[in-house]
């Protein structure tokens, strides 16, 4: 069978019967299993007479995809990431796993990720590091670590990863893949465990921005177990994909994206190569200044820690989880289950977090976020009345050495800077691969857009895919 | 500038129901104080009032029972009697 196939190919394959639902779930499933040591993308694989395929007739059907482990699969063990929840299994659905499994998709385990998706670079998970398949040295980005990296080997087609301040994005752009966040409240959140309830969202990573257009179609829709889900009429993003750009259409570089010294070089000379692209595509090309973007990182810090300090208050052993044994008192049962069952990064997070949010200091700190984050809501929506898509880099820098960036935290959030600001507003951004480094790793430029603009955004960024080759390249050793 | 303490971290991980190791808490209090002086760059910014923060607004729907099976969520538990969860003591005699 061939490798690297996409969803649309096999879908073609499989329709016209050169291909077996049966076969290809087999292959995938091998596939898996084989590679998993080497790379640690799942934290299962579930037993191959023990896979589900609801719907015969779905868009999805026989096509094998992988979810990240903070997404509820009924019935499966649903980790986090975290010790805490080693043994806690899943009593029901995600509404996005639901609809996956409503139009066939055939989910074969459980992927890797930063504990309680907290961490940039899939080296947080307390269940051991995800490599990334380009360099095995190096990280795969995160925290959606295990779905990124088994798309790019071609271990499955298909994942879903969650995204609050850019695990889909970066770790799509580290690993050569296509990653959406999509507006704040296309999709519910019901079933997935939180962390920032505010810009949480679940997000696909694929091969190609088709791939990637047709999983979020099925994923969009309001659902009445997630208050902050958009009514959303249900569109076919596949349906736009002309290969052409819209007449007339302006693209807006953010400046800091090429005057910053925080970003690479080569990430930089990838990033001018994509606007030239664009050009020669029919673009307009406008130079924006986003004056208030560079406070994302400042407002993320705040918000997020708060939010995840108040989400996380729910894990401590009562109800759910690992209890830790013999503690005598209530508060000895918490203190110790938490203690036995969190990371040293969700400690430091829930710490931040509630001094921010602590009386003394939320005026100061909580208060000041959230008022800065309308600001750059209404900054974004002032850029947008002059060009139709922001486009910058998608992470500052190349894909790290494993090991190199957790000496350091800080240096390690501030690599979100181009990621984080649209998530903190709720605008679409898609993260596709542009020309490789050097040393043939991969590097990814996004497309941000104004509220509801996916259909825009895959048009745009599938007409560049189409004139370039970056999506067709493939890590070796896979084979 | 804020100036973030051992004493404060303590004090902290006390309400946040969480024990630090004694060779964790230098290095915490350094990178939260790095954090919360990164933050600091806020301070500077000139508060615009046209973009005030959004007022959230209530979404409601109808409150209807959906059965559920409760024996799921209860074998999730640590440890139950008679269909209740059971913690260690709260109150004294």
């Amino acid at each position: 069978m061939k490798l690297f196939l996409t969803i649309k190919e096999l879908r073609k394959k499989l329709d016209k019967k050169e291909l077996n639902k049966k076969e290809t779930v087999e292959f995938y499933h091998e596939r898996l299993k084989k590679y998993n040591k080497k790379l640690g993308v799942a934290l299962e694989i579930f037993d191959k007479e023990n896979l589900q395929e609801n719907n015969e007739q779905g868009i999805l059907s026989g096509i094998p995809g992988i979810l990240k482990d903070n997404i509820s699969q009924k019935g499966r063990t649903l980790s986090c990431g975290s010790k805490i929840l080693k043994n806690y299994v899943a009593p029901y659905d995600a509404t996005v796993t639901k609809k996956l499994n409503d139009e066939g998709a055939v989910i074969l385990g459980r992927a890797n990720m930063d504990e309680f998706a907290m961490g940039s670079s899939g080296e947080y998970s307390a269940y051991g590091i995800t490599k990334n398949p380009w360099d095995t040295n190096r990280v795969p980005g995160g925290s959606s670590s295990g779905s990124a990296s088994a798309v790019a080997a071609g271990l499955v087609p298909w994942a879903l990863g969650t995204e609050t301040g850019g695990s889909v994005r970066q770790p799509a752009a580290f690993t050569g893949l296509v990653g959406l966040y999509p507006t704040y409240g296309s999709n519910s959140r019901s079933g997935i465990i939180a962390f920032t309830s505010s810009t949480d969202q679940a997000g696909p990573i694929t091969k190609t921005v088709y791939d990637n257009a047709l999983i979020s179609s099925i994923l969009i829709g309001q659902n009445p177990n997630d208050s902050t889900s958009l009514v959303r009429p249900k569109v076919d993003f596949t349906k736009n994909l002309t290969g052409k750009l819209p007449k007339n259409l302006k693209l807006g570089v953010i400046k800091d994206a090429l005057e910053s010294e925080g970003v690479n070089s080569e990430v930089k000379k990838s990033f001018e190569l994509a606007i030239k692209q664009l050009q020669k595509l029919g673009a307009e090309i406008k130079y924006i200044d986003l004056p208030d973007l560079k406070y994302g990182i400042s407002v993320y810090f705040i918000v997020s820690r708060a939010e995840a300090a108040s989400n996380l208050a729910r894990f401590d052993g009562s109800l759910y989880g690992v209890r830790a044994k013999d503690a005598k008192t209530l508060k000895e049962m918490y203190i110790q289950t938490r203690h036995d069952g969190f990371g040293i990064e969700v400690k430091r997070r829930i710490l931040m977090g509630n001094y921010v949010l602590s009386s003394r200091h939320q005026d100061a700190f909580y208060k000041k976020a959230d008022h800065v984050r309308a600001m750059m809501r209404a900054e974004f929506e002032q850029a947008f009345k002059e060009v139709d898509l922001l486009i910058s880099p998608t992470a500052s820098t190349l894909p790290f050495e494993i090991g190199k960036m957790c000496q350091d935290p800080v240096k390690m959030y501030l690599a979100d800077y181009f990621t984080v600001p649209n998530c903190i507003t709720g605008n679409p951004a898609l993260s596709i691969p542009c020309e490789f480094s050097k040393d043939n790793l991969p590097i990814g430029f996004q497309f941000i857009g104004p509220r509801l603009s996916e259909e825009l955004i895959y048009q745009v960024a599938y007409a560049f895919e189409q004139s370039t080759d970056y999506h067709l390249k493939t890590p070796k050793g896979y084979e | 500038m804020v100036k973030f303490d051992k004493e404060e971290l303590l004090k902290l991980a006390d309400l946040s129901a969480l024990k630090l190791y004694d060779n964790e808490i230098d290095d915490l209090v350094d990178q939260i104080q790095k954090l919360l002086d990164y933050t600091e760059e806020l301070n500077k910014v000139e508060l615009s009032a046209e973009a005030a923060p959004t007022r959230n607004v209530n979404v409601f729907r109808e409150d209807e029972i959906i059965r559920f099976d409760s024996s799921l969520l209860l074998k999730q538990a640590p440890k139950t009697k008679d269909g209740f969860f059971v913690v260690p003591k709260i109150l004294n005699k």
